[in-house]
């Protein structure tokens, strides 16, 4: 018995520490700017179209950031060009902003893989800086009064694309 | 026809787990050679699967998912092969690599001997091995298939292609925490056997001091690439990570000088056999922290969610190592007992005893923030200032009981010897602190560092030289060659203390042409440049270096900052000038190429080149104590030096 009590008072409280250390992830911090009103921007189409924060004021938009050189990128285009087709007819407007990336290297990547996406250039990555994007693929989903809502980092899964999606319509 | 890369590496990863769980199987029925035969299996295996991943690394085979994560066009190929290591699902790959080859060499060197204890040594280092491949099959496999294949990808991460040290530091960690599952399942087998022999510590010494070896080399290589390449002048700063690497040397050390106690006294068999599953225990940990993310560190690059498989396996392993020591250990207890306290053995145990605590210490400090949100819900951080308070009083006294340990004999030092043994060394140790003094070092921990290290010093080159340099090596190779590896641990000591406390530091915006002072140097920005390559753009400033007093020169340093693609903020890479008395640091913090302006940060640190040279003595000592003692010379060379009883009256020939 004395064997058992000793056993269990080494093993069950180490597991237990660190089971509990799995539950929290250290790095997870709130964006800074989630609540905040979203950065202004201007960004160029890669046929030398200037497009703005000034085009999207009163409609809630998704900004992704996303490169050629990108793996887990790619592997999201799927589940974002369904999204955007599904949500069309609403006034969601979908932003593919590259980060760090050659322009030249963009449009042989959008006709290899046969991407209908609008690709924005960021030139010196000024709205990346301003929106403090980490590391990519990384999405901000901002309301109708220009508010950054959520953010999130890695390819995003579809049914949480589509919560997100639906929140901004309702607000 | 190319070969599917994809294919050949998760049939090799499911080959090499079926063979484990075949060998288990085959051991516990009795079959022992069927088992070894699936041992040398796993490393046939494993083999084929990193050859396949180094080729594919190396051919830009970006359909294969690692690849496509950690490859690109533009990485230079040495970094594109190192990049094996250079993110989580590789690493697990080139682990699994070293732990079949650890696997197959154990159980090629003992395949007839050791009958009642091979069958378990084997099914242990297969459970181990089945553990890691599939946690490759599964959450960390680097053969998924990618569809449609990129064109290219991200390349490693920047500060891994940043110094040729990334291409030694992670492998030499791997050895050294994989080294460590021999002696652990050796100590498993003698456990669940109940072989009360000493066979399993005289098997497991020279794997134990092999995996020590590396697991040094490493944690020196670790805190000379951080030094090196993260620009902040440091090379040790209590991350989570670099601790977890510590703690298993630390018990692994008291280990080496407790199975001495075992061997000559047949004393602390239970100890020895607790201090060498804790050790095995801690390397599990370590690996868990690095890939789990559980806590922040330096290393989160390699963060995964392949926390749960750990998290049983270590689960796993300390519920059956415990259970083993706690129902098992019992008929290890030896009825030994201390006949002095002027004894090698009563040196050994409190060399233990500090060891152990100072693990103790480190594992608290490491695990304390997780503690405290698990019991108060409150997010707290263990900085240096903890950790260095709590643990240079343990090293310093270790330092000075190595002396005393190398000095002493076994069981009892009659006084003759003690008098023989206090005059010299005690003389340095108020000496070496005096001269200390008299060029104004004032810092009490530097001046005790001082007199213990010269007082173990003193102690260990008296013998050897009394012995005779040339031919102490052949005497006792295992003696003599861990004193020089105290002798290493003496100068990193040394090391450490006159980096740590006499650092200058200055951060200066200079225009081309103009200079500024820090220390014994004048610093010159001649120029900024840019330089392209491939997969980066650099900005190197050229400082020209001057003696201040003589005006002499010392040559150029090349701070520079370093844009990557993937990487918004650029990376820097320190320029250093390295002598045995001091380095010069430079970074370059920032630029304004329109008005020619650098900011650089100077830093002249002293001694630091002696931390890495004390690394290098540490690795020269292990291969001489790894040496075995010719046999036609050890009668003749013991006629010769029976009359010589050593500096304190030990036979040079005894073992430390």
């Amino acid at each position: 018995m004395k064997r058992w009590i000793l056993f269990t008072a080494i093993v069950a409280p180490i597991v237990s520490l660190l089971a509990f250390g799995l539950t929290r992830d250290p790095h997870v911090l709130p964006s800074a700017m989630t609540g905040k009103k979203a950065p202004a921007f201007t960004l160029q189409t890669l046929e030398g179209k200037t497009v703005s924060s000034e085009d999207f004021r009163g409609a809630p938009f998704v900004v992704n950031f996303w490169a050629t050189w990108c793996g887990a990128c790619l592997a999201e285009q799927d589940v974002l060009r369904e999204a955007q087709k599904a949500y069309a007819d609403t006034p969601i407007k979908f932003l593919n902003v590259v980060y760090q990336d050659d322009a030249k290297q963009v449009k042989k990547y959008l006709k290899k893989f046969k991407l209908p996406m609008t690709a924005l250039l960021d030139s010196q990555s000024r709205m990346a800086i301003d929106y403090g994007v980490g590391g990519i693929p990384e999405t901000f989903f901002v309301d109708a009064k220009g508010v950054i809502q959520e953010k999130f980092a890695g390819p995003l899964p579809a049914h949480y694309l589509e919560n997100q999606l639906e929140a901004l319509i309702v607000r | 026809m190319i070969p599917d890369i994809n294919f050949i590496g998760n049939g090799c990863i499911l080959a090499a787990g079926l063979a484990c769980l075949t060998g288990i199987a085959a051991c516990l029925l009795g079959h022992a050679r069927l088992g070894r035969l699936c041992g040398y299996a796993t490393f046939a295996a494993m083999t084929l699967a990193n050859a396949g991943m180094i080729y594919a690394l190396l051919a830009n085979d970006f359909s294969v998912s690692y690849v496509s994560h950690v490859g690109a066009i533009e990485t230079p190929r040495f970094f594109a092969g190192i990049s094996l290591w250079s993110s989580l699902e590789g690493s697990i790959l080139f682990w699994g690599w070293i732990l079949s080859g650890y696997t197959a060499a154990c159980l090629f060197i003992y395949r007839s001997r050791w009958q009642n204890l091979m069958p378990w040594v084997t099914i242990t280092l297969l459970a181990i091995g089945f553990f890691f491949y599939l946690v490759l099959y599964l959450p960390a496999n680097p053969f998924h298939e990618v569809f449609p294949v990129p064109d290219n990808g991200p390349g490693p991460n920047p500060l891994l292609q940043n110094h040729w040290l990334m291409s030694v530091h992670p492998p030499l960690l791997y050895l050294g925490y994989v080294g460590m599952s021999v002696p652990f399942a050796f100590a498993v087998a003698s456990l669940v056997t109940g072989d009360l022999s000493d066979t399993w510590v005289l098997a497991t010494r020279r794997w134990t001091l092999t995996a020590w070896m590396f697991l040094s080399a490493a944690i020196i290589c670790g805190g000379w690439w951080s030094y090196a390449v993260l620009g902040w002048g440091g090379y040790w700063a209590w991350d989570p990570v670099e601790n977890a690497s510590f703690m298993p040397w630390l018990t692994a050390t008291a280990f080496l000088h407790s199975v001495m106690v075992q061997e000559k006294r047949q004393m602390l068999k239970v100890w020895n056999l607790f201090l060498i599953v804790t050790t095995f225990l801690l390397t599990i940990l370590g690996t868990f922290l690095t890939r789990s993310g559980v806590l922040e560190s330096v290393h989160s690059f390699t963060q995964s969610d392949i926390g749960h498989y750990f998290l049983s396996f270590i689960s796993v392993t300390l519920a059956v190592s415990v259970a083993l020591l706690i129902w098992k250990g019992g008929k290890f207890r030896s009825p030994g007992k201390l006949d002095h306290p002027a004894s090698r053995e009563t040196i050994f145990l409190l060399n233990n005893l500090l060891l152990t605590t100072f693990c103790f210490v480190v594992l608290l400090g490491t695990l304390y923030p997780l503690i405290v949100e698990a019991l108060q819900g409150v997010k707290v951080s263990v900085g240096a200032p903890f950790f260095n308070k709590m643990t240079v009083p343990l090293a310093v006294a270790l330092i000075f009981l190595m002396g005393v340990g190398s000095a002493l004999p076994w069981r009892k030092a009659e006084n003759s010897h003690l008098k023989k043994l206090i005059v010299w060394p005690a003389l340095a140790m108020v000496a070496v602190p005096a001269g200390f003094a008299l060029f104004g070092v004032r810092e009490i921990w530097v001046l005790v560092t001082a007199s213990f290290t010269a007082f173990s010093a003193v102690v260990m080159l008296t013998e050897m030289f009394k012995v005779g340099i040339g031919r102490i090596f052949a005497v006792n190779p295992r003696r003599y060659g861990g004193f020089v590896v105290h002798l290493g641990v003496i100068v990193i000591a040394l090391g450490i203390a006159l980096s740590g406390n006499f650092k200058l530091e200055r951060e200066v915006t200079v225009k081309q042409g103009e200079s500024f002072e820090l220390g014994r140097y004048t610093l010159q920005l001649d120029r900024l440049r840019g330089d392209e390559q491939p997969q980066r753009f650099s900005i190197i400033a050229q400082m020209n270096a001057t003696l201040t007093q003589s005006g002499r020169p010392v040559g150029f340093l090349f701070p520079r900052l370093n844009y990557y693609n993937q990487s918004r903020e650029p990376i820097g890479s320190p320029s250093v000038r390295s002598t045995p008395r001091d380095d010069l640091y430079l970074t370059l913090m920032a630029f304004d190429h329109k008005n020619g302006t650098a900011s650089i940060r100077a830093i002249v640190t002293p001694a630091v080149s002696w931390i890495w040279g004390g690394g290098g003595i540490i690795l020269f000592g292990t291969l001489l104590a790894m040496r075995r003692k010719e046999c036609h010379s050890e009668q003749s060379e013991e006629s010769r030096v029976r009359a010589d009883t050593g500096s304190f009256g030990l036979r040079p020939q005894d073992d430390i």
